[in-house]
Formats: C-alpha cells, sequence, structure tokens
C-alpha cells in the first residue's frame, strides 16, 4: 500500500473494534482514499471466510462419544487423584469455611513468629510456584520471535516513578518452551533470583548461576537489561 | 459463551454451582450434567482450534477430564464457562504442540490441498467450499499459537474483546493487538495461496 495509513487499525475497523471518534475518522478516510477502501474490501472478504468456520458444529455422534468417553473414565480419575491434588482440596475447601480459615491464619501467624524468633537473618527463597495470571500484566516487549516480558503492574508504577525495582519486583520472559522468572529480593546474592520453568512443573527452585552471571554483567539497570525495552526506557526517562 | 456479566449471580450460575458441589461431594452423576450442559461447546470449539475431529474429540474428553481434576479451584460466584474454554484452549494448546513434535518426527511427503488461484479481483470466488476451508485452515495453522486463538475465539467464536481477554488471561489491548496481526496474516496468506494481491 501506498497510503501510508495504518493497516493494523483497518483490520479492527472492518469488525467494529475500533472507538466511536476513531470510527468515524477512518470512515471519513475511507471516502477520499480508494486505496484503502479496496484493501478494506478484501478484508472483509478473508473476514467473511473466517466466519464461515461458524459452520462447523460438532454433531450428535461426535458429542455422545466425548459424552461416553468422559463418562467411563470418571470414576478412575477419581481414585487415581494425585495427593498433592487431594491436599490442594482439603486446603481450598477449607478455606472456604470461616473456622477452618481462621485457625489456619493463627497456626501460620504462629509459625512465622517462631521462624523470625529462631532465625533473624531471612534467608533467600528457595523455590516458587509457577506464576499465573502474568499475561495480564505489563507487557514491556518482545525481545524475540514468540517472545513477551511482563512485569507485575505495581513494580512497574514504582519504577516509572523512581527508575528502581522496588523489592517483590516479578519479571516473566516467556517463549514456547520456557518461562524465565526473575525475583527482585535482598535476600538473594546481587539482589535477584532466577527461576526457569521449561516443562510443567508447578514449582522450581532458584538457578544457582547461570542467569545471572548474564544479568550481573550485561542488565543495565540493576542487573535487568532496560537496554532491549523502551518501555522502561522511556518510564525512566 | 454466557453473556452473564461475571460479577452478577444468575439462575445458571447458581445450579452450576450446585453440581459443582455436588461433584465435590463425590457426585459423579452431576458432572454428568455439567458434560451434557457444555459438551457441544467444547467439542466445537476444540474442532475450530484443531481441525481434525478425531483430534477435537480427544480433546474436549481431555478438557472434562481435566475440568473434573481441578473444579475445586473453580470460583462458584463466577459463571464455568469461560472457565472452561480457557481448559479447553490450553488443552488444545498442548495436543497442538504434540501434533506439530509428531509432524516433525513424521513429516508430510506432499502437500495434498494446493488450492487453484481464484478468478481476478476476488481470490476467493470459483473456489468450492472445501477448497476455501483448505486455505483457511492452513492460513490459521500459519499464525502464532496466542494470534490463532485470539483470532478464532474473536472471530470465529463471536465473543468480545474482553470475553477473549478473560479466557486468554490477558489485557483487552493485548488481545486487540492479537487480533489485528491475526486478521492481516490469514488476509495475506489467503491472498499469496490463491495468487490474489500479496
Amino acid at each position: 500500500m501506498t497510503c501510508g495509513y495504518s493497516r493494523d487499525v483497518l483490520a479492527l475497523y472492518v469488525e467494529g473494534d475500533l472507538s466511536g471518534q476513531s470510527t468515524l475518522e477512518v470512515t471519513g478516510h475511507l471516502m477520499s482514499c480508494t486505496e484503502c477502501d479496496r484493501f478494506c474490501g478484501q478484508l472483509q472478504k478473508s473476514q467473511a471466510l473466517l466466519k464461515s468456520l461458524r459452520r462447523t458444529v460438532a454433531d450428535a455422534g461426535a458429542l455422545a462419544g466425548v459424552r461416553r468417553g468422559v463418562l467411563s473414565q470418571l470414576d478412575r480419575v477419581q481414585e487415581t487423584l494425585p495427593w498433592t491434588i487431594r491436599l490442594e482440596r482439603f486446603l481450598m475447601l477449607g478455606f472456604r469455611r470461616w473456622k477452618y480459615a481462621a485457625a489456619c491464619v493463627v497456626v501460620m501467624g504462629v509459625l512465622t513468629a517462631l521462624t523470625v524468633s529462631v532465625d533473624g537473618h531471612r534467608q533467600p527463597i528457595q523455590t516458587i510456584e509457577r506464576p499465573e495470571g502474568y499475561r495480564g500484566w505489563v507487557s514491556i516487549g518482545s525481545p524475540g520471535a514468540s517472545k513477551n516480558v511482563y512485569i507485575a503492574p505495581d513494580a512497574y508504577r514504582t519504577f516509572s516513578e523512581t527508575g528502581k525495582f522496588p523489592e517483590g519486583t516479578i519479571l516473566i520472559l516467556e517463549d514456547a518452551v520456557a518461562l524465565q522468572v526473575s525475583v527482585k529480593d535482598s535476600s538473594f546474592t546481587g539482589g535477584w533470583g532466577y527461576f526457569e520453568f521449561t516443562g510443567k512443573e508447578r514449582s522450581r527452585t532458584a538457578d544457582q548461576g547461570n542467569c545471572r552471571t548474564c544479568h550481573e554483567a550485561r542488565g543495565e539497570t540493576d542487573h535487568v537489561f532496560t537496554q532491549f525495552y523502551p518501555a522502561l526506557k522511556v518510564r525512566r526517562g | 459463551m454466557s453473556r452473564v456479566p461475571e460479577t452478577e449471580t444468575s439462575p445458571e450460575i447458581l445450579e452450576v454451582a450446585a453440581l459443582v458441589r455436588r461433584t465435590l461431594d463425590g457426585d459423579g452423576a452431576a458432572f454428568g450434567q455439567i458434560v451434557v450442559r457444555y459438551e457441544r461447546r467444547v467439542l466445537t470449539l476444540c474442532i475450530r482450534l484443531l481441525g481434525a475431529v478425531e483430534d477435537a474429540q480427544d480433546a474436549a474428553q481431555e478438557v472434562f477430564l481435566r475440568a473434573f481434576k481441578y473444579i475445586h479451584r473453580l470460583d462458584v460466584q463466577k459463571p464455568l464457562e469461560p472457565w472452561l474454554m480457557r481448559v479447553t484452549i490450553n488443552v488444545c494448546r498442548d495436543l497442538g504442540r504434540k501434533r506439530l513434535r509428531r509432524r516433525i518426527t513424521f513429516p508430510e511427503m506432499t502437500d495434498p490441498d494446493e488450492a487453484p488461484a481464484g478468478e481476478s479481483g476476488n481470490p476467493y470466488n470459483g473456489l468450492a467450499e472445501e477448497q476455501q476451508k483448505q486455505l483457511l485452515w492452513k492460513a490459521l495453522q500459519r499464525l502464532p499459537d496466542k494470534e490463532r486463538m485470539a483470532v478464532i475465539l474473536r472471530d470465529v467464536e463471536g465473543l468480545t474483546t474482553s470475553e477473549v481477554a478473560v479466557i486468554l488471561e490477558s489485557s483487552e489491548t493485548t488481545v486487540r493487538s492479537q487480533i489485528c496481526r491475526g486478521r492481516l496474516r490469514i488476509k495475506d496468506a489467503i491472498d499469496q495461496m490463491t495468487g490474489g494481491q500479496p
């Protein structure tokens, strides 16, 4: 296209995904630009083809097959539930009853107090759970194909205001095969702990050297590669 | 997809919540009712995501078995359907990766679906429905995972951007950017395959 109008905007326009004001602007532009108008027409045709997939629906035979398959396996699944799931169920269902919840809070409080009194020096985190919901955090950039980096919103806000990553900051790099998690925690050597999830494991122990070496050598700001992420650079400025 | 806002407690949410509680108390028949209620929705989405009915049936079974296993994690104050759709997306993504590895190990010898170029002006004219479907399926397969999921949920399933964001556990901005890239890539891929304009 020789017209510099954004194809991205047109792709949203054809399905009514723009705000009212933006829609009016695009409509006005299309009235004066035959090239964009033709492009929109082509997009509408490929969208119509895409929507033809709506005619693909499950038939009764396939549905019955799924139902039979599921119902015949429920007992087996119930009997072979791993103990971790059973424990999780016990705790989660227990927490929905306030008496259990109150008891747990008291027990945890006592344990924490005991731990602090026995050892005033905080030990580094050894293991973390696989993070969830991070795709809803602030996405700060894509350092390569199929890679995305996310930062927790509170940490991003603090960094934007102060130029420093607060204690507890979590940065996540996700690609097709792994999830690399950096946790800012002063109990770690260098102030950061690094964890890598390569499979479906639910928890992971801290990396002992590989990540740290590179981060400490090349990370521009507090061992973080801020030089690769304009979102962080702009905020710092 | 349920259009009920997540904060509203509708009769459907209450009914499903009761079925979930009975399931957690060990009543397998209650889970059977959940299967019957959502099987069409889940299987249809699996077919649209995976293309082959056999694969989709396997995936749908796995969705319900996974849901059964982790049903205690469901917040019964919220609709079940978005959660179930999220499980469906994850199962299909896993299955898709396995299928990709299988294809890398045993590559196809030939490409059986070379579709003919269309008539001038509209590259899609003159293509039989089945050929169109094949073209489209190939174009979808070329999209990165996240874009394919977002496009199918938004444009094929007809969900709103915010509903897609909830299912994909992403932000609306990210989803909007994924569907916009996806739509353009599909158009370009179909243009290329049909010999239309690049």
